[in-house]
């Protein structure tokens, strides 16, 4: 009898208990917020929310999905509602060195817990682009390899494969030239797609040199610095690039698919564009890695780590880490990346769902003992970075200026780096 | 007691409006008025750093480069959006088919500065751009360019699509003016022997002046305050060589997150057009009083 009262008694805890914990669900689902940025295309709206109600499913939490039309709009609403308990609980961002000022505040949440429960399933660097002392601060929502999108009829036509030394890729863009082709597209529309030659021209040559001019150990006068410019202004002068002014998502997909342009280097993210105008992955276009122009380097290709972060003063930042570890799980990544097509950064996510030419990409990023290099933007300080695509720009458009341009950079980065 | 109330009754009306202009115009300027003498980034408190944001301006190349461009198209719209629009309110006003040509150049002033932009742009386009195209197809190659990316014509492209979108508003406000003008004095002057020009000019032009103050105000704020038309067609660039002190401020603002700096660029700016709107204004009016 007493046993009964007993077992009744737990009963009827544990039914408040479950009450309580479904209660607190229900609360928990109206309060949590992602702020993202990409609101316009490629839209990030509907992903969100498909993910929000995947949450819901398997942990009992979800989130409202609030879209910004603008970087800017989205970085100035994260910015001041960070140091409040008005934050959202998550919010997109971009790495390294423009997630710094935001560590800085105290305001992120240390998520370090939930990436060594994955530590097998990621490469170390892309931890290491939202680690700070030693910490790590946000999960991905993008891993985007930054590799040549070519025009398959065009290499077709003419017998052309990728390039497997650099001489052989200058050799192609010479052909293209003669045959009245311009090999490469690049802008300066939009500031920031100027750094895009340089950053690949530079881990081409030295990838420790790279990342050394990156972080301040050497400046933009260093030898190895001065060759990427210097191979720079030599295409730049032989004519292998399309006209500067050229917008690269209005008038370069539509150049490329009529054959107008061979080549674009850029993030693996630009085939949605390619995709939107028609064209077909595998068969009106494919992708190569842009060889070393020192053969010793090795296989080496730039990446382009977006993170999601976490407020610490949010209202409901202790779901963090239980968040951040199902967003890196296998299952999770699979679910987010093939909504997006995107190419899954957990190496235990099946990537069957992806196109042919990403799919061959990673096995050979996977397979080919690549080293990972971080993208310009986010490699070296905003401040440089911001004043640096500008030099660049002048630089593509007057690349006689090469000396000045290297001697502002030199400047910019000494006062950057002598006031830290 | 009904007295007071009577005589508190006018301010009583005022209150709501003066909330308004406080909270949303006065409140703001002081704060930004404030801001321009701190270190601010939105994440940790204003720090103050006195007058280092106003010589920074001094010392800052691009800061000079971005006043030079807002004198420049000051220039460029009083020439061509208010010149043109004139020209164009003259004109219709004596032709047959007034109100089709109207609407023409009306039109463009609905399209959003935005809109204006982005066709803008295509129509610049290096490659694939009509204006190119058409250049290339009548045998003129050699004066296809690059519109956004060479200096300086890149802003005067802009300022023609400034042009192509405001001289409507300007052609309506003169020919309101112009159909307001009394037939007499012009009947008078023309009976006297006075050509086509001389009318204009010693008759139409000063009787048009109440248009003409409105007109050129309003294309003063308007150019030395534009932003959106810049910002899409090339953000400012290639390296910051198309800022104007309100691209600029909002760069460091929002770009940049330099709070304090970019509130300094809107504290001088605020001050430029205040003195150069107000000046014209104040001369305008004196020359109007003297008449």
């Amino acid at each position: 009898m007493e046993l009964n009262g007993l077992w009744r008694r737990m009963l009827c805890r544990a039914l408040l208990l479950a009450l309580v914990a479904l209660m607190s669900t229900t609360v928990l689902a109206a309060d949590l917020k992602v702020y993202h940025d990409k609101f316009s295309a490629p839209s990030w709206q509907g992903p969100f929310e498909q993910m929000a109600e995947l949450a819901s499913e398997e942990l009992g939490i979800t989130w409202e999905t609030i879209g910004y039309p603008t970087t800017d709009m989205h970085q100035t609403a994260v910015r001041t509602s960070l140091p409040s308990s008005r934050a959202p609980e998550m919010f997109t961002w971009w790495s390294d060195f423009r997630m710094e000022a935001l560590y800085k505040t105290g305001g992120l949440v240390d998520v370090t817990e939930a990436w060594d429960a994955h530590a097998d399933e990621y490469n170390p660097a892309l931890r290491a682009a939202f680690e700070f002392e030693g910490r790590v601060y946000g999960v991905p929502t993008n891993l985007a390899y930054w590799s040549m999108w070519y025009n398959k009829p065009v290499f077709e036509k003419y017998g052309l494969k990728p390039p497997k030394t650099w001489d052989e890729f200058i050799e192609m863009c010479e052909f293209l030239k003669g045959e009245g082709i311009t090999p490469l597209a690049h802008t300066v529309q939009g500031r920031w797609p100027t750094f895009i030659w340089f950053q690949e021209l530079l881990t081409r040559l030295d990838p420790d040199i790279y990342e050394a001019l990156m972080i301040g150990e050497i400046n933009y006068d260093h030898p190895t610095v001065r060759q990427a410019f210097d191979i720079w202004q030599d295409m730049l002068e032989k004519g292998y690039f399309v006209d500067p002014g050229t917008d690269l998502f209005a008038e370069v997909p539509r150049m490329f698919a009529n054959g107008q342009v061979a080549m674009i280097l850029i993030g693996d993210w630009y085939t949605d564009g390619l995709d939107s105008i028609g064209l077909k992955a595998g068969v009106d276009y494919d992708t190569f890695v842009v060889p070393p122009i020192n053969p010793e380097v090795g296989p080496v290709i730039i990446y382009e780590a977006a993170p999601l972060l976490f407020s610490k003063n949010a209202a409901n930042a202790q779901y963090a880490v239980r968040i951040a570890d199902w967003w890196l799980s296998p299952e999770t990544q699979a679910r987010w990346c093939s909504i997006l097509g995107f190419i899954p950064p957990n190496s235990k996510t099946d990537a069957s769902f992806l196109m042919e030419p990403k799919k061959n990409l990673l096995n050979e990023i996977n397979e080919g003992g690549y080293r990972l290099v971080n993208r310009y933007w986010e490699a070296t300080p905003t401040e440089i970075c911001e004043a640096a695509v500008d030099e660049f720009a002048r630089f593509i458009l007057n690349p006689d200026q090469k000396e000045d341009v290297i001697n502002t950079l030199v400047t910019i980065a000494d006062r950057y780096w002598s006031a830290q | 007691m009904r007295r007071a109330l009577r005589k508190a009754a006018p301010y009583i009306y005022i209150l709501p409006a003066l909330f308004f202009v406080g909270a949303f115009l006065l409140a703001p300027m002081l704060y930004t008025f404030y801001l321009s003498f701190t270190q601010y980034d939105l994440m940790t408190p204003p720090r103050f750093i006195g007058l280092d944001n106003y010589r920074r301006l001094l010392t800052e190349p691009n800061f000079l480069t971005s006043l030079t461009n807002t004198f420049v198209w000051m220039l460029g719209t009083l020439l061509l959006p208010v010149g043109l629009g004139l020209f164009i309110a003259v004109v219709v006003d004596r032709v047959a088919l007034a109100g089709v040509f109207k609407s023409v150049f009306y039109i463009p002033l609905t399209i959003s500065a935005v809109a204006t932009g982005l066709i803008w742009t295509w129509m610049y386009g290096p490659d694939l751009g009509v204006l190119n195209t058409i250049l290339r197809a009548v045998g003129l190659s050699g004066w296809a360019r690059s519109w956004l990316t060479e200096v300086p014509t890149n802003t005067l492209a802009m300022i023609a699509a400034w042009t192509w979108k405001m001289t409507g508003q300007n052609m309506i406000i003169f020919l309101v003016g112009l159909q307001a003008i009394p037939k007499e004095p012009v009947e008078a002057v023309k009976l006297e022997g006075a050509t086509e020009w001389q009318t204009f000019r010693y008759v139409v032009f000063p009787l048009l002046r109440p248009m003409t103050m409105v007109v050129v105000t309003m294309s003063l704020i308007n150019s030395l305050n534009q932003f959106d038309l810049i910002y899409v067609m090339t953000q400012g660039g290639p390296y910051r060589s198309s800022e104007t002190l309100a691209v600029t401020m909002y760069r460091e603002s929002f770009t940049m997150f330099h709070m304090g700096y970019g509130a300094s660029i809107a504290i001088v700016l605020s001050i430029i057009v205040i003195l150069l709107s107000g000046s014209y204004l104040r001369a305008n009016l004196k020359q109007e009083g003297a008449q």
